[in-house]
């Protein structure tokens, strides 16, 4: 390592570089979560969770996973390692064909109201879809959970605007096996890291920039390393209003693709889940009316934790996708193969390997299922509120629709209440507990991965990029897994943050 | 960067020999003419330039026109070579191992008559001639007739008795030859070669899409028992027995030492990409978890260069038959695969979203180093018969 220096660093004096009483700035006032993780309140809290909600949400779970698990032996296993290399070729490449069949099995409208046509799932169905596909291609996995994603964070405004006009229409086009694919946009060029994180956003380079104009706002800005970027028929897109103060100003909107100023830069060429294409987005002097705006001015900072509290358990899913199929190859390679001593699958530092690889991929599992329990019931929550009963089922198409709805929907009192709900239902005590779940998911489902796979490619040495045993593309792709929705280390950071504010004082 | 342990001015000189033609020819041409979709020509012309520089024939002794290195100074060669493109320098490591079997069996007419044809040619159109060489796989199929190397390509004899090439190169066949090492307890020790053009006929391509593009690492399969066609055996018996043992430790060294140096230049790589990105208003560098990171890479690093160091001196001296240097180019070849490894995963992590993009390299390095650990597919046997 070079002198501090000369790796041009600042030579100052030791100081601390973030000091502990600066982080634990809102503390967590419920029981349930206070004190994580010397007193267990988060373990008793979701097991009687699971005593609490109804046993469909158990079942449609297992209905889903039948149905991923269908779909990925189908159509995905088949036809993996050629869209690879297809994709490897020609990075813009993309294989419609996949995500025409996905509309048959309803993948597009797993996270869609019952009441805008689609089948209401939460995040516990929406990880255990991921776990599935990426068994077949991490891809693939990445790219209808991103899209599922983006459904949430659009969903999760109660805005009966984007549900009518955009939720709606995505579960219509699904029936008739037309794919509307959604993505979420929000690392930049200059900001990684540092954008994902409330705390750390006043910090960041942002070049992504909203400004208010007359009915609406103009967009300019680039967007990069986004999944679905370019095949997105809606990509939902964080920007500054005010580029000094993106913390209070940062907001989401919706962009349809289609629009005027809108394009798609490049296409990434990437190390692995090259079935998901990964592309930049530039916006310039992109008109976006104030319809399209998601949540309240200066909202999009929690609207991201919120969303992310949600979407990086899924992401762990993903990784623990990939150590199955890898500890499935091996398993499979090892009853095939032999040394002198004989068959490999009967050595004992094979049984001992795979086992472990087995443990390691169950807790995985449990991470993610754990982060999703937690997360929907307070989504179920939301979804109980007379409120949300409101937007989501009692309000007609034709009103929602009418110029009376529109402005009546759009005047601020009614944002304003919407916002309020959502503040209360997602409060300090419970955005804490289910992003700390949540980043653990993300951090051992995305290790689990890569380290199964790892290990399983070492041992299989060259076999490992055999067709029949495809654990070298599944290491590939388990990397990424440790990258996006977030560093692992930018998660770890935040659940550092997030499990000090349920400490106690002193 | 310090090399405290270069200390002699002949190590010191093949180090820095070695680094301006990783750098130049394999770093930067390389890597430009693989992006324009030229790999294959790329690689051809930084051999080209291998061999008027002489790094061919490193292992070769003086009289036949090799450069007479020892186990260290070839060490640091290959060290400096990982750190440009590892999947040219343990093309060139493996032909450096062939090259020592060959150097041994001298006295054997068509050997000696190769040898000193081989480096006449290193201008000659056709490129320098290479050597491959093919190491006993100790995995074999479980099913008689079981396929190798992946649908369609069909081994006519299974794997069992056989034996595995990992690599060779587009020019090849034409300017080459195919070491083969027949493994001791399967049939009767042999050392034998053949020309390219004939091991083809046994030869099946891997899966591409990971590490190595250039090449085509595959697979050799010999049919049990038998002597593939066109092969000359050039020794058997417990001759042979040694020198499959010694290559194959000699090969190994050769190999964690292209580890350590692909290592090295992902861990430099991470280093000036955190020095300069900057994150949260600090240069990441400042970070102290990207510290650590780039701390425990460099820790990974040094052991690997004190183990390389280690095994090469002790291979070096060893007497013939020394179990003692042989299991520990196993252990060494195995700790440098893994601590390469997780130095690149580091690197790749360290860069972030731009760590996964192939514009950048770093994914490249993690890709060949884990190429790079199942070239020899040795683990299992490393566990079952290691200790």
């Amino acid at each position: 390592m070079l002198p501090a220096h000369e790796n041009g660093c600042e030579t100052t004096e030791p100081r601390p570089t973030t000091p502990f009483d600066s982080i634990r700035k809102a503390r967590v006032t419920d029981p349930n979560t206070r004190g994580f993780p010397f007193s267990m309140g988060e373990a008793f809290s979701n097991l009687r969770l699971a005593h609490t909600v109804p046993a469909s949400y158990f079942t449609h779970a297992e209905e889903v996973r039948e149905r991923a698990r269908r779909f990925a032996d189908l159509h995905i296993r088949p036809q993996a390692l050629e869209i690879e290399k297809k994709a490897s070729e020609d990075p813009g490449y993309f294989h419609w064909d996949i995500l025409k069949k996905a509309c048959d099995w309803r993948f597009f409208s797993l996270m869609i109201p019952r009441a805008f046509g689609g089948q209401e799932s939460r995040v516990l169905a929406m990880s255990v879809m991921a776990e599935e596909l990426a068994v077949g291609c991490a891809g693939w996995a990445t790219t209808i959970g991103v899209h599922s994603a983006g459904i949430s964070c659009g969903m999760l405004t109660l805005d009966p605007y984007i549900l009518e006009h955009f939720i709606r229409p995505t579960a219509e086009k699904e029936k008739q096996g037309e794919p509307v694919v959604w993505s979420g946009a929000v690392t930049e060029p200059q900001a990684g890291t540092d954008i994902w994180d409330e705390d750390f956003l006043q910090k960041a380079r942002i070049m992504t920039v909203a400004g208010k104009v007359k009915g609406g706002y103009v967009l300019n800005g680039r967007k990069c390393f986004i999944s679905n970027g370019s095949i997105a028929h809606y990509s939902v897109v964080a920007a500054a209003l005010d580029r000094r103060n993106p913390r209070d100003s940062w907001t989401l909107f919706l962009v349809p693709t289609d629009s005027r100023g809108f394009s798609v830069g490049r296409v990434e060429r990437k190390m692995g889940q090259k079935a998901s294409p990964t592309a930049e987005l530039i916006f310039e002097d992109l008109f976006l009316p104030a319809e399209l705006r998601l949540g309240e001015e200066g909202s999009g900072a929690r609207a991201v934790s919120i969303y992310l509290a949600g979407s990086r358990g899924p992401v762990g899913a993903i990784g623990v996708g990939c150590a199955r199929r890898a500890l499935e190859c091996l398993v499979d390679w090892a009853g095939r193969k032999r040394t002198a001593r004989g068959r490999l699958l009967d050595q004992q530092a094979v049984q001992m390997t795979i086992a472990r690889m087995a443990q390691e991929i169950e807790l995985g599992r449990q991470a993610y299922v754990n982060a999703a329990l937690a997360y929907d019931h307070f989504v179920e929550d939301l979804f109980h509120q007379p409120l949300t009963q409101l937007a989501l089922k009692a309000l007609p198409s034709a009103f929602i629709r009418s110029g009376v709805g529109k402005g009546v929907l759009a005047s601020a009192p009614v944002k304003k209440r919407i916002q309020n709900l959502l503040d209360k239902v997602f409060s300090e005590d419970r955005l804490a507990l289910a992003s700390t779940l949540a980043t653990l998911a993300k951090v051992k489902g995305s290790t689990v991965g890569v380290e199964v796979a790892g290990e399983a490619a070492r041992i299989m040495g060259h076999d490992a990029r055999d067709p029949r045993w495809p654990v070298d593309k599944c290491y590939r792709d388990a990397k990424l897994t440790q990258i996006y929705e977030g560093t692992n280390q930018a998660n770890t950071i935040t659940f550092f943050k997030d499990m000090v504010r349920t400490w106690e004082e002193g | 960067m310090t090399m405290e342990w270069f200390d002699t001015e002949s190590t010191r000189q093949i180090a820095e020999t070695a680094g301006r033609f990783a750098r130049k020819e394999l770093l930067v041409r390389h890597r430009e003419a693989a992006e324009s979709g030229g790999a294959a020509a790329g690689l051809e012309h930084a051999l080209r330039e291998a061999a008027a520089m002489g790094l061919l024939a490193a292992p070769l002794p003086e009289d036949l026109g090799g450069a007479g290195m020892d186990a260290l100074s070839e060490a640091i060669l290959w060290e400096k070579m990982g750190g440009g493109l590892a999947g040219a320098a343990a093309l060139m490591a493996f032909h450096s191992a062939g090259l020592r079997v060959l150097a041994g069996l001298r006295e054997a007419p068509s050997v000696r008559a190769w040898l000193e044809g081989a480096f006449l040619q290193g201008d000659a159109p056709r490129g320098p001639a290479l050597v491959s060489l093919a190491l006993p796989d100790p995995v074999e199929d479980r099913e008689p007739g079981g396929q190798a190397g992946g649908p369609g390509a069909e081994a006519p004899h299974g794997c069992r008795g056989g034996a595995r090439g990992f690599l060779c190169l587009p020019g090849l066949p034409e300017a080459g030859r195919v070491v083969f090492l027949i493994p001791v307890g399967k049939e009767p020790a042999a050392v034998r070669w053949m020309e390219p053009r004939e091991a083809t006929a046994f030869f099946t391509r891997s899966h591409p899409g990971s590490g190595l593009e250039e090449l085509t690492p595959g697979r050799l399969s010999l049919p049990g028992g038998a002597r593939p066609p066109g092969a000359e055996t050039l020794c058997s018996g417990e001759e042979a027995a040694e020198r499959v043992r010694q290559a194959d430790a000699r090969l190994r060294i050769s190999l964690a030492a292209v580890q350590t140096g692909n290592a090295e230049a992902a861990w430099t790589e991470a280093r000036e990409y955190a020095s300069q990105r900057v994150q949260t208003g600090r240069i990441i560098v400042e970070h102290q978890e990207v510290r650590r990171m780039l701390v425990n890479m460099e820790t990974r690093v040094q052991a690997c260069r004190s183990f390389v160091t280690r095994a090469a001196a002790l291979a070096e001296r060893a007497p013939p038959g020394a179990c003692e240097a042989q299991a520990l180019a196993g252990h060494l070849f195995r700790f440098c695969g893994e601590a390469a490894e997780a130095v690149c995963l580091d690197a790749v992590q360290v860069l972030g979203g731009y760590g996964y993009m192939k514009d950048y390299g770093v994914e490249r390095r993690l890709r060949d180093c884990k190429s790079l650990q199942g070239i020899l597919n040795s683990h299992p046997v490393d566990w079952l018969g290691g200790c």
